[in-house]
């Protein structure tokens, strides 16, 4: 027992981060459009919900100090307290405290008594006092206030989803905070409770008629089922608006109340109806309306009906929760499926026998299917991360008291969970640095002619197999001269070295190089960059930076969509097997030894009259023999530029998973990982956009390539 | 929840103390579909502190069984808890003769319902 009910406890905390996330992102967009209704009730409705769920699991202190919050709230969705820049600052504190309160049992008391001391400071005297935990859920209903609104009657069907307990709703509080806003009477309905062996415990087959007499208005209704409504059914009629239940109008449908008391089933209603005229009928009879707009208008009708009920059920059924380690164990298991896969494909080649090659195909296409199918799965929304940022964003323009804004775009581009877990600490880094270094303080902004306001522009798109996103920032930009100049001076380069402003720029991944003038605690102590580098290159992924002086700079990074299988090119060179992944590679060609050097020595391929220049991966990996008389070039694409990678042999496509390298070769350059082939052997892959871009950075700092090394 | 079942020949009797919790649906379940298997059933709630609406669906699902395959079920005890959860939830006399299996009213007990001979 306890493990299903810590099993739900730990359910409601991830809800909780994730109504936390939704009151941080509404609290930022709110900053900037105080006035704006939307939001104001987003944050209501994450505060309510947080303290609707967190009672039924018994988190009284979250669900005393969110029902504070949501005090406070309320006063804001009614007009009576303004949104100030004090209100959001003491929310979002609010909200990081709730955080700690989820994840721990102590250490927050005492702040938890501050912020909700400094939280009623912001209620004005006269409006209704914060209760304290005692009042939880049942907010004291004003009976001399109810008394003098015009009391209505509602009827409430309220069908909660089969997996409402999931989501950490006990249906019948629901039905008790109804209670709380008038007379209110219940019927369960218990149809589709099904019998003892096929009852799932957990799902709600329970569904609810209510009447309700309130003079709070259908909002109040609303806000009941505010964190349901999406998943179940409900459904609020009025009955009655003038306080007596005699006015005859609102009570034609006289079927529809015999079945709402149980009294007629609806399809003996039905059967009735069918015998008797119908609207339409009488409408066309009378020849006040023509029977094709009354079938249309039927049409209409059934469509829309049609499409409401499948959507619902189809809304029920489209998502469910589960653990990320299932799905990294998933990730795991469909990654030695493919090893497997490949052994016994090697093998069928071997035998040579026709029947063992047909199971081998069949579960080669099987095994690519399920393994595109759960790399699918794995895929998250980069909102997520870009979220954060807008927090982080927040509170430095305050600290560094800089006026700066955040625009994101494509927040809807997916990528694999786990790369959305690692990039975070990166985007953070980046973020900072345009904070710091790049956007200039307002008044130097207007001095140069721009905009007080600095603008950070976040934007994530798919390209290919991969994702780019780009940080551009309208700041200072950087300034090149500078860098150089430290850079000799760190002896990252040599004196008088000749490159370009791009290259230069790209010396900020350097490790040890930060030309800022002061070390602020956000940045400027020379560590950082390289790290991010470094980091994004562990997700098999490359970094750029563009800048214009003074206007501002452009970082881009380039990620694959996955992590765990990708697809590869297997290469052979000497006795060795390389990987190079499919998605860069354009093009194969094959290459005489005669035409393999071009004039000067250098190596320039002639494909079809376009020139590409190429890369002997057997001198750059330093690997001894003899090529074959007939090399290949495999031609890849790195940032719009083809590169040929010269190999002895292209074997073939292959599914590759990949495997991390041990600590030992974490710093090796131009391999990304390792997979098993299979035969068993080990094939490394070949980081290629890493060598492109790498041997431009490198080539002021490297001896020419290491020939006649052994490997 | 404190769950002990009671067998004599044909009939148990269930017996149902503490509270009963959300997550003791479940359970409440398996020991109530075994109990239904093997004949008729008479649950004893006088001693159940409370009962959550989830544990209540699955009495109204084991009365719907035995009504279908023509077992008896019964809660032979009350307490204030369970009546009250009852009234909280809606549940009346008239809900159980919706159902085709039709049969006796569990919540309100023999006698009680209102309905003579339901």
């Amino acid at each position: 027992m306890s493990s299903s009910s810590d099993r739900h406890k730990e359910v409601f905390r991830e809800e909780a981060h994730e109504l936390l996330t939704e009151l941080e992102q509404s609290l930022l967009e709110l900053e900037n459009t105080p006035g704006d209704s939307e939001q104001i009730g987003r944050a209501f409705r994450a505060l309510h919900t947080i303290k609707g769920s967190g009672s039924m699991f018994g988190f009284d202190e979250v669900v005393a100090f969110a029902h504070e919050l949501e005090t406070v709230f309320d006063l804001v969705r009614n007009g009576e307290i303004p949104v100030t820049k004090e209100l959001i600052g003491i929310t979002l504190e609010s909200g990081d405290l709730l955080r700690r309160m989820l994840d721990s049992e102590t250490g927050w008391q005492e702040a938890v008594a501050s912020l909700v001391q400094r939280l009623r400071e912001l209620v004005p005297a006269g409006a209704p006092s914060p209760s304290g935990p005692a009042a939880k859920m049942k907010e004291q209903k004003d009976p001399e206030k109810d008394r003098d609104a015009p009391q209505v009657t509602y009827r409430i069907r309220f069908r909660p989803s089969l997996s409402i307990l999931s989501t950490g709703t006990d249906p019948l509080l629901l039905i008790d905070e109804l209670g709380q806003l008038g007379e209110c009477k219940a019927i369960v309905q218990t149809e589709a409770v099904p019998d003892i062996d096929s009852i799932d415990p957990e799902a709600c087959y329970l569904y609810w008629d209510i009447i309700l007499t309130t003079g709070k208005g259908m909002n109040a209704i609303r806000d009941v089922f505010i964190f349901v409504e999406g998943d179940s059914g409900l459904s609020i009629d009025i009955l009655d608006e003038k306080g007596s239940l005699g006015g005859e109008a609102n009570y034609k449908k006289l079927g529809e109340i015999l079945i709402e008391r149980g009294d007629l089933s609806r399809d003996d209603l039905e059967n009735i109806l069918r015998n008797t005229k119908r609207l339409g009928e009488t409408l066309v009879e009378a020849g006040l309306v023509g029977p094709g707009k009354v079938a249309s208008a039927l049409a209409e009708q059934q469509y829309m009906r049609e499409k409401r009920r499948t959507l619902k059920e189809a809304e029920a059924a489209s998502s469910i929760r589960v653990p990320s380690s299932r799905l990294d164990k998933l990730a795991d298991l469909i990654g030695e499926l493919v090893t497997m896969q490949a052994r016994l494909s090697q093998f069928s080649l071997v035998n040579n026998s026709p029947e063992l090659s047909a199971i081998a195909e069949g579960v080669e296409h099987l095994t690519e299917e399920l393994r595109d199918t759960i790399m699918n799965v794995r895929l998250v929304p980069i909102e997520t991360v870009f979220g954060k940022l807008r927090r982080i964003v927040r509170d430095l323009s305050n600290d560094l008291g800089k006026e700066v804004e955040l625009e994101i775009e494509g927040g809807e581009t997916e990528l694999d969970k786990s790369l959305i877990e690692k990039l975070g600490d990166p985007l953070v880094h980046l973020v900072r640095n345009s904070m710091d270094h790049g956007i200039e303080p307002p008044e130097v902004r207007e001095a140069c002619g721009k905009p007080r306001k600095g603008v950070i522009h976040l934007s994530a798109a798919h390209s290919g197999a991969n994702v780019l996103i780009r940080i551009v920032d309208d700041g200072k930009g950087l300034d090149a001269a500078a860098i150089k100049a430290k850079a000799i001076e760190k002896g990252l380069i040599p004196q008088g070295a000749e490159m370009t402003d791009r290259e230069v720029c790209q010396l900020i991944f350097a490790s040890g190089l930060s030309t800022a003038k002061e070390v602020t605690k956000v940045s400027g102590r020379g560590v950082g960059m390289d790290v991010v580098k470094k980091n994004i290159e562990s997700l098999r992924g490359t970094i750029e930076v563009e800048s214009w002086k003074g206007q501002g700079t452009d970082i881009t990074l380039r990620l694959p969509l996955t992590l765990a299988i990708i697809d590869g090119l297997l290469v052979k060179i000497g006795d060795g097997h390389f990987v190079i992944p499919l998605s860069i590679v354009g093009e194969c060609v094959e290459m005489a030894s005669a035409k393999k050097a071009g004039r000067n020595g250098r190596r320039i391929a002639n494909v079809r009259g376009e020139i590409v220049p190429y890369i002997s991966l057997r001198d750059l990996f330093a690997i001894s023999g003899a090529p074959p008389e007939t090399e290949q070039i495999v031609i890849i694409e790195t940032d719009g530029r083809k590169v040929g990678l010269l190999v002895d042999h292209v074997i073939g496509e292959n599914q590759t998973v990949i495997k991390t390298l041990g600590g030992t070769f974490r710093d090796i350059d131009w391999i990304s990982g390792a997979t098993i082939l299979g035969d068993g052997s080990v094939a490394l892959i070949v980081a290629a956009g890493q060598i492109v871009s790498g041997l431009n950075a490198k080539r002021w700092r490297r001896p020419p390539a290491r020939r006649n090394k052994k490997g | 929840m404190d769950l002990t079942i009671e067998k004599s020949g044909d009939s148990s009797l269930v017996v149902l103390k503490g509270e009963l919790a959300v997550e003791d649906a479940g359970q409440l379940k398996l020991a109530l579909a075994a109990a239904l298997r093997d004949g008729s059933v008479e649950i004893d709630l006088s001693g159940a502190s409370s009962i959550n609406v989830f544990c209540l669906q699955v009495l109204c699902s084991a009365h719907r069984s035995a009504a279908i395959s023509g077992r008896k079920i019964s809660i032979s005890a009350g307490s204030g808890p369970f009546t009250e959860e009852v009234k909280r939830a809606g549940l009346f006399p008239n809900i159980c003769r919706k159902h085709p299996a039709g049969g006796h009213c569990l919540w309100m007990g023999p006698g009680t319902c209102g309905e003579a001979g339901i």
